[in-house]
């Protein structure tokens, strides 16, 4: 689909039947998508300033997605009053605000040089065989944890995109505090980093755990598993769940677990190891508006996740690096660990003393737990006591 | 000529009422363990008190792994013992090398079973198995497998080859039925001209247990030693601290048999006493090593200048929450060091005062295995985690004790099959006997 040539002029029939078309495919608003795939093309041209484009669909953004994080949006949304967090209508299985823009993005904002549109125009490469060699994608993230606000959506939404019982937190923001006076909350977003020197895989016994080669990341094979638990002590960042318990109902992930010749999508069988898998089965989705896009991005209300190939200069995590960390400093986690995590952080990085405190949102409100079932309720402050 | 014999064979030829209680105290832990094993099988790990380090504040890894490591030490210890006597032909020893034989094919049993009932997934074991030819290139795990499997192999064909020389050098209709036939079945096709080479096969494997049990015996210490997320396991020293435990408990675990095979069927001329004092000067020393091994292991991390992950780690294990726990297993080693060093000739006359010291050890290195397994995990490092915990349920200790209890039952019921060893040829005479 996407690799069908529009019309050149953007005021002609073809071209609105052709963008009509692609907009129409993401189930988001028709007339909406068509003109912001049009005047993206006129400030590309320099017909129309990034305000006016901004100002312009401004209102019906909003309305449409509940927040507006077009990459011309001057600053994250919180600004603008916007109902952070709890935005309705996000997440949850809907097909997600961003993967439309993103489509918007394909069609007329390419020239701008902004993330989605190069994001999808990679893959039309790719799939047209422009691309370089497979092994060059590396998908990866850019969180800015400056951004982050503790809401808690991301882990919610990745426990309902990929199954997980409540327990089972792939994506855990921890809210932390330093100990330096200062007394700032901090949040520290934190799926698997996908690393590219990963000991969990060097770990494993039984080659379950392993690095696809088409776009780096790392993921579990459900059916070779053993649950013995090696990853799990092997890796740095505390993000394996092992499934202890059957999880019946729980365990609700309605799409494929089958990613190329493995299974590997959603939620952990019992007995076996499960961890973030960069949503593989939207990578490998036959829904292209899926591929490059995450639950937790999607759902994130300040934009501070940012997933893509961070071999491409112009993807989303890169061009966040590049324009939007607005001073902060860059990181990755743990990185003397020699792990090479496919994760940038854009904010500060928690030191070793820093000590978990309950921050603005609990697990609760969203019915995640931190405690494996049958395990007494965890309580925080346990460095203090020891200490 | 006779009497020795006679002494040697007494487990086998005679069944006391003592005996019986034993195993049938033995047989219903058995079931009760097997019971609580049906029970994990058909609920999962859940059944247990692990969890996932990180959010979940749990620890991944505990009270099987912690035995698994104490078991596998054992029979690292046992095969060396093992290694060493039949090397240097130690003909006194010959009943210490069987009681060895034994425990080490018992212990690496044992060891092997806790690692599959620790899976997720035991339905899966063999995954490792078809896996092996791409693992065995990383994962310390996979070595581990490699290593536990080379010593079943090797241990067994020791076992068969020694009781094949010493059946052959006895009269078979003396022995009960039962044993009789293993005995046959293990001399089939023996002619007499073969004995020389079967003398030299086993100084050679001798030779192979020993180089075994010292290189590959460092692996199951590997396993946690490579691991670098978890300060407190990561370091060059883990190989040999695991390897001087395991002469440690290996050794003591058959000082401590033979102290009771000795005591209650007054085998005194063939186990003498200076085969006791002999494995006395073996654990006074490993008993030091191990502990000098294991305070290099863990001060440097209370050092102000340690990094704080190790720190955490290290003082939690010297005066913060395994205080108790980790001093009361270095008692348990040290004391009994102390004890054997200071009062050697008189504790070890009857070999009773030795099986006490060793089972105290025994002990002791049995706590400091659970420690080393679960405080890195309890205490992690790196991220904004909080301090995790762990409390072994009910399963878990009937597994683990269980596991342990089941290792004893299957060597008294050995005791019952197959000859501790062969009377020393030409060195022991009815009077000579008496005289010691
Ligand atoms: S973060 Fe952990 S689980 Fe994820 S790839 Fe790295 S080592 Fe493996
Ligand atoms: S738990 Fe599964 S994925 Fe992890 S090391 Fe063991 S077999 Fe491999």
């Amino acid at each position: 689909m996407s690799t069908r040539d529009p019309p050149d002029d953007i005021e002609s029939a073809a071209w609105e039947q052709w963008a009509t078309d692609i907009v129409d495919e993401t189930g988001f608003d028709v007339d909406l998508g068509v003109g912001l795939a049009r005047d993206a093309q006129r400030v590309a041209k320099g017909e129309m300033t990034e305000a006016e484009y901004q100002a312009k669909y401004h209102e019906d953004v909003l309305d449409e997605f509940g927040v507006d994080d077009r990459p011309t949006a001057p600053e994250p949304q919180a600004a603008d009053g916007s109902p952070l967090p709890g935005i309705p209508g996000t997440g949850n299985g809907k097909r997600s605000r961003r993967s439309m823009l993103k489509t918007a993005g394909a069609i007329g904002l390419g020239t701008l040089g902004l993330s989605a549109a190069q994001q999808s125009t990679r893959t039309a490469a790719a799939q047209t065989g422009g691309g370089g060699s497979e092994s060059d994608v590396q998908m990866g993230m850019a969180i800015n944890t400056d951004r982050c606000i503790g809401c808690l959506q991301c882990m919610d939404a990745c426990n309902e995109e990929n199954g997980n019982p409540a327990e089972s937190l792939w994506m855990a923001v921890l809210r932390y505090e330093e100990d330096d006076y200062t007394d700032t909350e901090e949040y520290l977003t934190r799926p698997c980093q996908h690393c590219s020197d990963a000991p969990c895989e060097t770990a494993c016994p039984t080659n379950a755990r392993y690095t696809r080669e088409k776009d780096g990341i790392v993921l579990t094979d459900y059916d070779q598993c053993t649950g013995c638990r090696y990853c799990e002590v092997a890796c740095p960042y505390g993000v394996n769940y092992l499934q202890w318990a059957d999880p019946g109902e729980a365990n609700s992930f309605e799409g494929d677990t089958q990613v190329g010749d493995r299974t590997a999508a959603g939620s952990a069988p019992q007995g076996t190891m499960g961890k973030c898998t960069f949503c593989a089965h939207r990578q490998d989705s036959e829904d292209e508006s899926l591929h490059g896009t995450t639950a937790c991005e999607d759902t994130c209300p300040v934009d501070a996740i940012h997933f893509g190939d961070m071999n491409d200069e112009s993807s989303a995590p890169r061009q966040h690096l590049a324009n939007d960390t607005d001073g902060q400093p860059t990181y990755k986690l743990l990185e003397d660990k020699g792990t090479e995590p496919n994760i940038v952080y854009v904010g500060n990085e928690p030191s070793p003393t820093a000590t978990q405190i309950d921050g603005p949102t609990g697990e609760d409100r969203f019915d995640l737990v931190r405690e494996r079932p049958g395990r007494s309720r965890i309580e925080l402050g346990s460095h203090d006591r020891d200490d | 000529m006779s009497l020795s014999n006679n002494d040697l064979l007494k487990p086998l030829t005679t069944i006391s009422t003592k005996f019986l209680a034993l195993v049938a105290v033995l047989g219903i832990a058995a079931l009760v363990t097997v019971e609580a094993i049906v029970h994990q099988l058909r609920f999962g790990l859940v059944v247990t008190d692990l969890a996932s380090w990180g959010t979940q504040e749990g620890v991944t890894w505990g009270l099987y792994i912690g035995t698994f490591e104490w078991f596998a030490g054992m029979a690292v210890g046992s095969i060396a013992a093992v290694g060493y006597i039949r090397y240097r032909e130690l003909t006194r020893y010959d009943i210490i090398a069987r009681i060895g034989e034994i425990w080490g094919l018992i212990s690496g049993l044992s060891a092997a079973y806790l690692i599959v009932i620790d899976l997720g997934r035991p339905d899966r074991v063999l995954n490792i198995l078809t896996a092996w030819f791409v693992t065995v290139q990383y994962s310390p795990l996979a070595w581990d497998v490699t290593f536990v499997t080379a010593l079943l192999v090797m241990t067994s064909t020791m076992l068969i080859l020694s009781l094949r020389r010493d059946f052959s050098e006895m009269n078979l209709n003396k022995l009960p039925i039962y044993t009789a036939w293993i005995g046959k079945l293990l001399t089939l096709g023996y002619r007499p001209e073969e004995r020389e080479k079967l003398d030299s096969m086993l100084r050679w494997l001798g030779l192979a247990l020993l180089i075994l049990a010292f290189t590959g015996g460092m692996v199951p210490g590997w396993l946690l030693g490579v691991v670098g997320a978890q300060a407190g396991w990561y370091g060059g020293i883990a190989g040999i601290s695991f390897l001087a435990g395991g002469l440690l408990s290996g050794v003591a675990a058959i000082a401590l048999i033979a102290g009771v095979l000795r005591y209650s069927y007054g085998m005194e001329s063939v186990l003498s006493t200076d085969v006791f004092v002999g494995l006395g000067k073996a654990l006074t020393l490993f008993g030091f090593v191990y502990v000098v091994i294991l305070f290099n292991e863990i001060l440097p991390s209370i050092f102000p200048m340690a990094p704080l992950a190790e720190s955490r780690v290290g003082e939690a294990m010297l005066y913060g929450h395994f205080a108790t726990d980790f001093w009361l297993a270095m008692a348990a080693i040290a004391i009994p060091v102390l004890v054997l060093a200071v009062f050697r000739e008189r504790m070890l006359a009857s070999g009773t005062g030795l099986a006490v010291v060793s089972a105290v050890m025994l002990w002791g290195v049995f706590v400091k295995k659970q420690l080393t397994v679960i405080e890195p995990l309890m205490y992690p490092s790196g991220l904004p985690y909080e301090v995790g915990s762990y409390v072994p349920t009910l399963v878990e200790w009937v597994i683990s004790i269980g596991a342990i209890l089941i290792a004893i039952l299957l060597f008294v019921i050995a005791t019952k099959l197959v000859p501790l060893g062969r009377s020393p040829p030409g060195t022991q005479t009815p009077t000579e006997v008496k005289d010691q």
